[in-house]
């Protein structure tokens, strides 16, 4: 992928609201990322990262109806390395308070809600916008180290 | 497209071995209290990760759940194989605080004061 840094690529993928599901678009990204030439700790990342963000279009954008789909498009660039998840459903609103992990051992909070979490630790940068579809788009970015950005 | 997990799980004195196979994606895919039920005399539970291949946060809130109900039994929590990503993942979320993580079966099951 030696491309011009102006040139971008785009790889679209639409998968059901099925649980599971969601390894499709990880298998796909682990391609994308490994072609463009991330380690594997960073690939491992983005997967992860990845996994989550269908998750949650899933099940809180089309509240696991299996016939709305999850759209996964993957733009790339040099330099950077964007996926953006979006769903069909109503939209949603990220959380607005860290887990916390003593609350929930504790039994005082409940032992889910770690997926926003974990996207934004993962990647180098989380983003949401309202999809013109009306549903929501969760974009993850990925910076190559070494590479200069033009975002 | 899942491929489930599978659990097994003995007790060698006091300690609880369950050994995990395959995905942690369901937080409900056991119930804890059928793995330590209320009059089981622990005083550790080790988990085995070696064929546990993907994690999510799903799979994520499971352990925790697990790992409340051997608190409640006083019992400690161990494990090893697991892969350094989830090792990662683990440590990120708060999870090693109470989720002692071992390099391999003889270290975590020394560490649970069983000596084979």
């Amino acid at each position: 992928m030696n491309k011009p840094v102006s040139t971008e690529e785009t790889i679209e993928l639409r998968i059901p609201s099925r649980a599971g599901s969601e390894k499709i678009a990880m298998a796909a990204a682990a391609v994308v990322a490994k072609d463009m030439g991330l380690p594997k700790e960073r690939v491992d990342d983005l997967t992860t990262a990845l996994a989550e963000a269908v998750l949650n279009a899933m099940e809180h954008g089309n509240s696991m109806n299996e016939k709305l789909q999850v759209i996964v498009t993957f733009s790339i660039t040099t330099d950077r390395l964007l996926v953006s998840i979006t769903d069909q459903g109503q939209g949603f609103l990220p959380p607005e308070q860290t887990p916390s992990m003593q609350a929930k051992v504790a039994g005082d909070a409940p032992a889910r809600g770690w997926g926003w979490f974990l996207m934004e630790q993962l990647v180098d940068r989380v983003e949401v916008v309202a999809a013109p579809s009306g549903g929501t788009s969760v974009r993850l970015v990925v910076i190559m180290e070494g590479k200069n950005t033009h975002e | 497209m899942s491929k489930g997990l599978i659990i097994t799980t003995h007790a060698e004195e006091r300690v609880m071995i369950i050994e995990l196979s395959g995905e942690l994606t369901k937080p409900d895919a056991i119930l804890p209290e059928q793995i330590l039920p209320p009059d089981t005399q622990i005083m550790a539970v080790v988990f085995n990760f070696t064929a546990v291949e993907y994690i999510n946060s799903a799979g994520i809130a499971l352990l925790i759940r697990l790992v409340r109900r051997a608190r409640e039994q006083q019992a400690a929590v161990l494990a090893y194989g697991v892969s350094n990503h989830y090792q990662k993942i683990f440590n990120m979320v708060g999870l090693t605080s109470y989720l002692y993580l071992y390099p391999d079966e003889a270290t975590a099951l020394a560490a649970a004061g069983l000596i084979r």
